[in-house]
Order: C-alpha cells, then structure tokens, then sequence
C-alpha cells in the first residue's frame, strides 16, 4: 500500500477487564470513583457519558483487580455491570486530533472483522478495547495504513516491547504527590457534544463519518464510546466545532442515515496531562469530586494513557477551571477555539 | 525561536503532545520519537538544534543516549535538556533527579515538569 500514514507508535495493555456499568443519579460517578480510588485499584482507562438521567461508564482495569472492582460495585450498588475479562487495551499515537486517523483504523479494522469493545482518546493517543484474543490480529491490521518509524513489522514491535512493563510499573507505584501536578490543561471552546446510539450498529461503520469530518478538516477534540441505559446499545460520543455543525450533520446523515444522534451544543472540552494520569488510582476521583464540589454538570469524560478529557457546558468552564485549580497543581491553562 | 528544530523524547505520548504544542506555539518545529532508539533514528535524518530527553524509557534509556550523543564528536554539541524523574513525589527509583545531573546533559527539568520552566531552560540554551 503507498498510501499510509506515518505515525509514532502504539502499545498494548494485557491483560485487562473491561467493566460496563449504566445507573442513575447526579453523583453516582463520583461517588463509585471514590470508592475505586479507596481501593487503590488503578484506572489505565475510564470513559463515563451523560444520556438524559443516566450514566454509562467504561472502566478498565488491570486483570489482578477484576475480582476487586467487582465487589466494590456490587457491595454499593449491585448487579449494575458487565464484566469482559481477558481484554486488552491498544493505543495509537499520536492522532493530531485528525479524525482520518480514526476512520483507517477502524476501516482496517473492518477488513479483517474486528469491533473493538469500547474507545476514547486523550490528546495524543486513540485507545480501543479489544477481546485480548484478537490483539494480534489487530496489531497486524495496524500495519496496513500506518507506518512506524520505530518498527516495520509486528514482529519489531513486539521486540521493541521487551521490559516496557517492568519500567512503568516501577514509577507508577511510587508516586507519593501531596497534590497532583498537572502538565499542561487545556480549554476547547465553541465545541458541540455529539452523541450516535450505536444499535446493531458497529462503531467501525460509523468510521466512514470521520473520513468525512477530516475532509473538512474538523479537529477531534473528544472521543469516548460508553454502554447506554437501553439494554444492547452503545453511545458513540464526540466533540467536533459548534461552527460546523451544519456540515458534520450533513456528513453523518449521508453516511450513516439510519443513526440516531443527538447533539449538545455549546460545551467547552478540557484537557489535562500529568505524570501517569491513566495509571494511578484517585485521579479520577479527586477531578471528580472537585467538580462536585463546583456544581458543574460534567457531560462526558475519558481518562487513557497520561490524560484526562471531560465536556461541560461551555457556561460552566470558569467553575470547572476553578475546580482543577483547586485540587492539582496547574502552571498554566492554554485556551483553544 | 522561529525555524528551531527541537526533538521531544519520551515514551509518554501525551506528554510529548503537551511538550509539543507549547514548542510549536512559540515557534519551533517539533520532531517527536518515544524512546531512545527512535530518537537515534530520528537524529541521524535531522540533526535538532536541542533535544529534549526523558531518562526513563524502554529499549534506550536517556542516561545511554545522552552519553553517546556527547561522545560522537557529530552530537556531542547539540544541546540536551533531560527530565530526570522526581525526587519528591517519585522518591525510590534508580531515575533520581540527582542521578540524571551526574550525566553530561546541558540542563536537568525535574518531572513532573512545568512547561514554563522548560521553555526557560531552552531559550537559555539556543
């Protein structure tokens, strides 16, 4: 193929356990992440996303805690989810907030039949959600429209992986911050909220529609899927520019005119970046409750790799700013359109 | 700053990301590699005016590529900040702060870093 694109890299988490959750009520997030954070049960990867009264929420944790989060859960507040054990968890980075690097991963995903479980992004990195039996056939798939600089093949990656694990590991266990100290934060005006209930539907389909929003050269600013209150369905959640609306509107009615998708307008996405955010147990839970605490009205929210990623309303930012300033260590907020 | 070539090197994309867009907003063209032979790669196709080097990475850890880099007459004038890894909030780990100043870095950011702090310690080296 000589149309690729180059990209830096990806990684791979296993083994891992996805667990589905959908419940009601305007603290239930904060409350179980409280609970999770008690636990010291780390989060590599957390989406949650409003529907009306309800909260769908992906979680995921490494496979020692599956036993751990699942009690928690039902100890407070029953049989609510669904567990997915033997999962994985694959990045790609870095996407440039470019849609078209979403839809060829998931058209080469398509083309050899796999539908990953969940996704969401942080600012540099797609992460999908795989059963951890299709993890080598997706990582083959990622070699047909990227190109790595670091590895040519599958086989270079997976010597490229060798003691990755240990090193992170290392560090990640040893963070002893009296108040967390947060990179960079960043703030997305003039965005609207997207929300596609995904039926039978299959996320890799909807794909098409992010070729149509690179074309018109729309950032992807948020991107989170999570389990719907309506039994079997998924939300498929995204921000794009409250300036294209017309157009994106256009583009995922042409492609995909049998979705059923809802739109928030005006919301502000924030974005925060620090040291192994995706890896410790109780960031979550501190953004959480000092947002709580603010009164805002999180929309949706994602935390993978180093970064955490939520939508308010835009009328809420100054409050959520207030919020993370309050609870992390922030040098500086950089504001975007 | 305008036209500088800086290279960012750490296995955390979405600090690299951070790094990036703070270089690229005050002017700099921004090369990116997340570990250490990627960054050896990297630098063999363009010679950066500074390198901004994590310590702690897989397959090449910054220690060994900041001690070729000054010992190949070729590099050895390209200037490199390294991020050592904490003292304070990472106190055990063989990726001290004070280990990453014993190496021939130009200039030493402890992690977690503040990107005001390092974009003073590159204008101070170009």
């Amino acid at each position: 193929m000589t149309d690729q694109t180059a990209l830096g890299g990806f990684k791979i988490l296993k083994p891992v356990a996805r667990i589905s959750v959908v419940s009601k009520g305007r603290t239930f997030p904060g409350a179980l992440f409280r609970k999770v954070a008690e636990q010291k049960i780390n989060l590599p990867y957390a989406t949650l996303v409003s529907e009306g009264d309800s909260w769908g929420l992906n979680i995921v944790v490494e496979a020692a805690d599956e036993e751990k989060i699942c009690r928690v859960i039902l100890e407070n507040y029953g049989k609510i989810f669904t567990v997915a054990p033997r999962s994985a968890v694959l990045s790609l980075f870095p996407h440039k907030r470019n849609p078209e690097i979403s839809a060829r991963l998931f058209e080469a995903f398509e083309h050899q039949s796999l539908e990953p479980d969940a996704l969401a992004n942080s600012p540099s990195t797609l992460s999908v959600v795989l059963k951890q039996d299709m993890i080598d056939s997706a990582s083959h798939a990622l070699f047909e429209p990227f190109t790595f600089s670091a590895y040519q093949t599958p086989e270079d990656w997976k010597l490229a992986q060798v003691g990755k694990e240990k090193l992170y590991k290392e560090v990640v266990a040893s963070y002893q911050e009296k108040r967390p100290k947060i990179y960079g934060l960043e703030v997305y005006e003039g965005q609207h909220l997207v929300q596609i209930k995904l039926n039978s539907t299959k996320i890799t389909h909807v794909g098409a529609s992010f070729r149509g929003f690179a074309r018109l050269s729309m950032h992807l600013t948020f991107l989170a899927t999570a389990p719907s209150h309506q039994e079997g369905k998924r939300i498929l959640a995204f921000s794009l520019p409250a300036s294209e609306s017309e157009a994106y509107g256009r583009v995922i009615k042409k492609i995909a005119p049998q979705v059923d998708f809802h739109e928030t307008p005006s919301v502000s996405i924030f974005s925060m970046n620090g040291p192994h955010f995706g890896d410790r147990y109780g960031i979550v839970s501190e953004l959480m409750e000092s947002l709580i605490s603010r009164q805002v009205d999180l929309l949706a929210l994602s935390c993978t790799i180093a970064s955490i990623t939520g939508v308010v309303p835009r009328h809420q930012v100054e409050p959520t700013l207030e919020a993370i300033q309050e609870s992390f260590e922030v040098p500086s907020v950089t504001r975007r359109e | 700053m305008t036209g500088k070539y800086i290279l960012v090197v750490d296995d955390d994309p979405d600090l690299v990301e951070t790094v990036a867009m703070m270089l690229e907003s005050k002017g700099c063209d921004v090369g990116m590699a997340y570990d250490g032979v990627e960054a050896e790669e990297s630098i063999k196709k363009r010679r950066p005016d500074l390198i901004i080097l994590d310590i702690m990475m897989p397959r090449k850890d910054g220690y060994v590529l900041c001690a070729e880099l000054k010992t190949n007459p070729q590099t050895r004038e390209i200037p490199i900040i390294l991020l050592t890894a904490v003292g304070e909030a990472v106190p055990s780990t063989r990726y001290s702060h004070a280990d990453g100043m014993a190496t021939e870095a130009d200039d030493y950011i402890p992690k977690p870093i503040d990107t005001e702090s390092l974009w003073a310690a590159v204008t101070n080296l170009l």
